[in-house]
């Protein structure tokens, strides 16, 4: 068995994962057939974010990754080189 | 012999759906795609992307809730270990 907290975070990601799902599946796929005057529309933001927002997402996404892997590498390559002074 | 492995056939599949997409979004086909089912068309990379991130949450989110300790498999280990340890030790074994 998995201990309590992995339980949580597992469980809370699932959760996550559905809520984005249902979110922007609404959002997508039933708004634009539903009359522009009905109530859901008041909880989405206009569809040209449904592009823009997701693809922002991605962007500083792969920034975050970049980043990260920039920072390790430089770390690392720093390591390296005290590791050769001291020899 | 055509080099197969599972990337070229997911980017196969990709590169289908996309042309596919690219068709229906500029209009190759003769067929009337009324504004709102355009407006739900345009997303569908995206959609498709999304799709994917959430499966991977869920995977990962499942596999860490059904994850399983085993303290019994962890505690017979370090018997095991403790074991060697002293038979190595009475075999004359410096650690």
């Amino acid at each position: 068995m998995a201990t309590l907290s992995d339980r949580i975070f597992g469980g809370s990601l699932i959760l996550l994962a559905l809520a984005i799902f249902t979110y922007y599946t609404l959002w997508v796929v039933i708004l634009p057939f539903l009359d522009p005057d009905h109530f859901l529309h008041s909880f989405f933001l206009p569809p040209v974010y449904a592009i823009t927002l997701p693809l922002g997402g991605i962007a500083a996404l792969f920034v975050l990754v970049g980043v990260f892997v920039a920072t390790v590498m430089i770390k690392d390559r720093a390591k390296r080189k005290a590791k050769a002074k001291t020899k | 012999m055509v080099v197969c492995t599972k990337l070229v056939q997911w980017l196969a599949i990709a590169a289908f759906f996309m042309e596919l997409w690219y068709g229906l979004v500029v209009g190759w086909f003769p067929i009337n795609i009324s504004p709102q089912l355009y407006q739900v068309l345009l997303p569908m990379p995206l959609y498709a992307i999304m799709l994917l991130g959430c499966y991977s949450l869920i995977a990962v989110g499942y596999q860490l809730m059904t994850f399983s300790d085993c303290p019994e498999a962890a505690d017979e280990i370090k018997q095991e270990i403790q074991m060697a340890k002293r038979d190595l030790a009475s075999k004359g074994f410096k650690f």
